[in-house]
């Protein structure tokens, strides 16, 4: 006893060879080793890998400390946001940067928008595409990864409803036949492909050039719902093909994307494939995280919980880390749970059937079995 | 427009058949719909029983909230006030059967009596009544058989059972944890019962096995033993017997049989200083881990067994969590496994430490991640 006694603090780190055959008694750490899950190559616990994806989750910019201290909690340590309105300063980012700093967490991405005549080629836009050049340059001088950012002419946001879920949580499902008449609104009109293209194509020359000089890298979120017309507008990131032709615009690793494993899954395309094919050319800059059942590709779907969806979700974690894939990783899109609906302000969530931070706690524990799984093996 | 958008929903329909390329729409689905679809055999919770204690009672919150996650198993006590019979003994067949009922109607499966009735001082110290109390039992297992109740979660700590020095330990971004430390109760005085030896609990331990084992093969009943939490030499002068992992082999050497099992409670064998995998794999090859009690601690002593240590969040302690799960679906278990404590986490009281429901919440996520990652390495 005293002989294990001595020894076990030693060998508390060293699991994987107790699991060797032979020892004395197999039951005991009385093998002397350098770490746990030597056989695996890899430490237990395993340590903040740099090489693996930063687990993050979404706040606001302006969260109280209590809010804070959630996260922590959860034993996540990245933040993103939506950032403030442009231009950006380096003293305000520095501002929010710093104030989560003092609780222990980094931002690693924040949203940029507000440019609306970028988006629909009008007068005005070199001008918001000064703002976004000098939001940049803020970006990259206070140190902020990734600034992520959307293209849609009006998103279909109508064809969301709530559907029920296992014991009465709730799923946020699309059907593209509840928001398909749906007209252009009159203030923004109708866009075509090849408009929205070319907008598209000003903006991300305008801003690349700039964003990879600052040391910052561009996400682009795809278009969610993926579905071609939205509002009477086209879609131009809603195909695989639209996403192949998006990173070859301007050939930059600061000119890449969000995968979102959802949406590609969404678009019926494989995710493992579509990973691969991003990260092989350093374009996957962000990552969502999170799983769906398709019933028809583009326009019949419902976002689920991230152990029942159509997903393989230890195969898309496997490709990322087997990429060495090391930006953030957002498990979003809770589900409604019934915790966060009796709690007042529980959730605040712009999908129906969306939750809040029950339904997030659940993802984010979901998610860090996954990365030490993969890491494990 | 028009045109398009009516192709559009045709050809939605029909892309969940055909891998086919659609030039039309520019709509294709490259990849077959069924490619990255979990694998058939995947088996619900790795084959296991999703379980949850409730101890506090039928809390609706909980109960909903565990619905919400999938998780269908309900541990508890037999307690007569729920069911209006008070006036029966817990381990009558009508109560039980009551009890079985009552968690029936709100969807859970009442599938472990942790904390069984008719199990007390007397039989553990060897006091007179003894006999009385394994006559009610024996009653007890037959009632429990009826009511398709299969586990019995028990322990050997008479007088001083679960014990903390510190219920409100502050863990990561605040969360509070359970800890123990040995040198504050040190000098506490013996309790009214004196000095209880060893020798003495190992003896009235065997009485009882000899008593309620045969009784308890014949009816398939599975006795899980839980090991003394903390898992120390003695606590104010009652020794402590099952601390470590060659007493759990005399444990089920005493009376060999199917029935004559254990809780393989991961926090105790791992402060024992056990090797968790092959703990698993030693007791599961043998067929007598009825019941896991999966949860993780850190050691802070140094010493084996711990004297001095803290219950952790399920992806922070001492234990590999994936190494443990594997273990589990190696052998085969197929029975009740539940998170057991979690720190209780900001938006929870702390009513009852080791049972915060946000922090079960985490934890489930974190165990449904394991249970599909071990199936799919």
């Amino acid at each position: 006893m005293k002989k294990n006694r001595r020894s076990f603090l030693k060998n508390s780190t060293s699991l994987a060879a107790a699991l060797s055959v032979g020892s004395l008694n197999p039951l005991i750490n009385n093998k002397e080793s350098k770490g746990f899950n030597t056989l695996a190559g890899s430490e237990w616990p395993l340590k903040a890998n740099p090489n693996a994806p930063k687990l993050c989750v979404g706040v606001s910019m302006d969260a109280d400390e209590k809010t804070m201290r959630r996260i922590k909690q959860l034993g996540v340590d990245y933040v993103l946001m939506g950032g403030p309105k442009i231009p950006w300063t380096t003293d305000v980012l520095k501002g929010i940067m710093d104030r989560f700093k003092t609780q222990g967490l980094t931002v690693i991405n924040m949203m940029i928008g507000g440019y609306p005549n970028v988006i629909y080629g009008r007068a005005g836009r070199d001008e918001e595409i000064k703002n976004v050049q000098e939001s940049l340059r803020a970006a990259g001088a206070v140190g902020l990864p990734v600034v992520e950012h959307n293209f849609y002419a009006d998103r279909l946001m109508e064809g969301y409803y709530e559907k029920p879920a296992r014991g009465g949580a709730s799923y946020t499902a699309f059907d593209y036949d509840l928001a398909k008449d749906i007209p252009a609104k009159p203030a923004i009109g109708v866009h075509t492909i090849e408009e929205l293209w070319n907008n598209l194509t000003y903006f991300l020359k305008s801003v690349i050039p700039v964003a990879e000089k600052a040391g910052v890298r561009m996400a682009l979120h795809p278009n969610d719902p993926p579905i071609p017309i939205a509002h009477g507008s086209n879609q131009i990131m809603a195909t695989l093909k639209d996403w192949k032709r998006f990173i070859s615009i301007v050939d930059s690793p600061s000119n890449g994307m969000t995968f979102d494993c959802g949406v590609t899954r969404e678009m019926g395309e494989d995710p493992i494939e579509v990973a691969r094919y991003l990260g092989k050319r350093d374009r996957i800059n962000h990552v969502h995280y999170r799983n769906v059942i398709v019933d028809k590709p583009y326009v019949k779907y419902a976002e689920v919980f991230l152990d029942e969806g159509q997903i393989n979700m230890f195969n898309v974690m496997k490709e990322l880390i087997g990429m060495k894939y090391s930006h953030g990783l957002y498990p979003e899109h809770p589900r409604a749970l019934d915790y966060d609906r009796e709690h007042p302000g529980g959730i605040k969530n712009q999908y129906p059937g969306g939750g809040g931070y029950a339904g997030e706690t659940f993802n984010v524990g979901f998610a860090k079995a996954m990365m030490m799984a993969v890491q494990s093996i | 427009m028009k045109n398009n958008r009516r192709d559009f929903i045709k050809q939605g329909t029909s892309l969940a058949t055909a891998g086919a390329v659609l030039p039309l729409t520019g709509l294709s689905s490259t990849f077959n719909i069924h490619t990255n679809r979990k694998p058939a055999n995947l088996l619900k919770d790795a084959g296991m029983e999703a379980s949850e204690a409730y101890f506090s009672g039928m809390n609706d919150q909980k109960i909903n909230l565990l619905k919400q996650m999938d998780v269908f198993g309900a541990v508890g006590g037999i307690n007569t006030k729920m069911v209006n019979m008070e006036s029966a003994g817990a381990f009558e067949e009508k109560p039980v059967l009551a009890v079985k009922e009552a968690w029936k109607k709100v969807g859970l499966n009442f599938n472990v009596v942790e904390g069984p009735p008719s199990l007390g001082e007397k039989t553990k110290l060897g006091l007179e009544g003894r006999d009385e109390e394994i006559t009610n039992f024996i009653t007890l297992m037959k009632s429990l058989s009826k009511a398709g109740i299969r586990v019995i979660c028990y322990n050997w700590m008479p007088v001083i059972g679960w014990y903390r020095t510190d219920k409100a330990k502050p863990g990561r971004g605040g969360a509070l944890m359970t800890a123990f430390d040995y040198d504050v109760i040190k000098d506490e005085p013996n309790t009214k019962y004196g000095m209880v030896t060893k020798e003495t609990l190992w003896k009235n331990l065997e009485y009882f096995l000899k008593a309620v084992v045969p009784e308890a093969e014949k009816i398939g009943m599975k006795l899980a033993m839980h090991p003394d939490d903390p898992q120390v030499d003695s606590i104010k002068g009652i020794g402590r017997i099952m601390t470590s992992v060659d007493n759990f082999k005399k444990l089920v050497d005493l009376v060999p049989s199917p029935s004559n099992g254990i809780t393989m409670c991961q926090g105790n064998f791992s402060l024992m200083g056990a090797d968790i995998p092959s703990t698993v794999k030693y007791f599961g090859k043998r067929k007598l881990i009825h019941f896991v009690h999966f949860r993780n601690v850190r050691d802070l002593s140094g010493k084996t067994p711990s004297t001095k240590f803290e219950e952790t969040f399920h992806d922070e302690g001492q234990i590999d969590m994936y190494a443990a799960m594997k273990a589990y679906y190696e052998i085969g278990f197929k029975g009740p496994i539940r998170p057991d404590h979690v720190p209780t986490m900001a938006g929870d009281s702390n009513d009852f430490p080791g049972y915060s429901t946000i922090g079960s919440l985490f934890a489930w996520g974190y165990i449904k991640g394991l249970m599909e990652s071990v199936q799919k390495r």
